[in-house]
């Protein structure tokens, strides 16, 4: 089956996005560094934008998914700069 | 009209966001932040050759590698920083 | 760019940007700072860990750990003798003579700034991917 490895492959990369969307917003948290909650939103998108790839592989081949995968990869990094650009004290 | 606009942006957004990372490790000498540096720039490349190369879907192309590659970057930096500590 | 200052009391004495960045990225802790001190102060001779636990009276967490990061931002050699004093560049050592004048004349404001490291920003970030809490 060859849409076994990609499909692993996106596996792999939504629960790293998953995994570090969870650690970034578990430490803000605790501090109150608003720094994380931008960024730990950043990969909960990512790990949606992985997840929409899955689906367009495996779940809707005949649906082109391709605008809501780029709609969340673009809103995964706006949030992240936002958050570089206003919350981060020099 | 709006893939090539999404596109575009999203390219220009991780590239932006790897120099914000690069920026951080130059200040911290934490080397997780120069691994997310070049995770964040191999997604905008991997996004960028993927819409220049006029492929349709990531994933019938070996573009979809280099995403892979920025993933394992990630977690390779969470490792050694975690490894390290018990040390 | 005019120095930011919103980290210091209003009568507070204006420490350079470069040295409250270099404080608050290189000491997690005061501990580490403390011990980096004596290292410096006792730079004729190597430290093993279990010695200074003792001399220092902390824990072999902490010593380890700090012994750890002070390696890694280019302060202290270690070998198989112990920990030595050892910063990478004239221009670190300058930072750490500059470091201990103002925790001499002001613990206070070094204190805050370690403190604050930890709870905001950069250290923050970094430190959401230590998955064992110590």
């Amino acid at each position: 089956m060859a849409q076994m490895f990609p499909a692993a492959v996106y596996t792999l990369c939504f629960l790293t996005s998953a995994a570090c969307g969870f650690l970034l917003t578990r430490n803000y948290r605790r501090t109150g560094a608003r720094l994380l909650l931008w960024s730990g939103l950043c990969f909960v998108l990512l790990a949606a934008n992985n997840l929409t790839v899955i689906v367009d592989l495996l779940v809707l081949p005949a649906v082109d998914l391709q605008a809501p995968r780029l709609a969340l990869s673009l809103a995964a990094v706006l949030v992240l700069l936002s958050g570089f650009i206003w919350d981060l004290e020099n | 009209m709006l893939v090539p606009f999404l596109a575009g942006a999203t390219v220009m957004g991780f590239w932006l966001a790897g120099l914000f990372f690069l920026r951080f490790w130059k200040r911290t000498r934490d080397g997780l932040f120069l691994a997310f540096t070049f995770a964040f720039w191999l997604l905008g490349l991997s996004q960028g050759l993927l819409y220049f190369a006029d492929v349709p879907v990531e994933e019938r192309s070996p573009f979809y590698l280099l995403r892979l590659a920025a993933f394992i970057l990630i977690l390779s930096a969470i490792w050694r920083k975690n490894a390290r500590a018990k040390g | 760019m005019p120095p930011t200052t919103d980290w210091l009391e209003p009568t507070g004495m204006p420490e350079s940007p470069e040295l409250a960045v270099f404080i608050s990225s290189n000491f997690r802790s005061v501990w580490t700072l403390e011990l980096l001190l004596f290292l410096k102060d006792h730079a004729a001779t190597a430290w093993q860990n279990d010695v200074l636990v003792q001399t220092l009276r902390a824990s072999d967490a902490i010593v380890s750990n700090s012994v750890e990061s002070l390696l890694a931002g280019g302060l202290i050699l270690t070998d198989r003798k112990g920990a030595r004093y050892a910063p990478a560049s004239k221009h670190l050592g300058d930072l750490v003579e500059e470091t201990q004048r103002l925790y001499a004349l002001k613990p206070d404001a070094v204190r805050r700034l370690i403190a604050s490291a930890s709870t905001s920003g950069l250290s923050a970030f970094s430190d959401s991917f230590r998955l064992r809490r110590d």
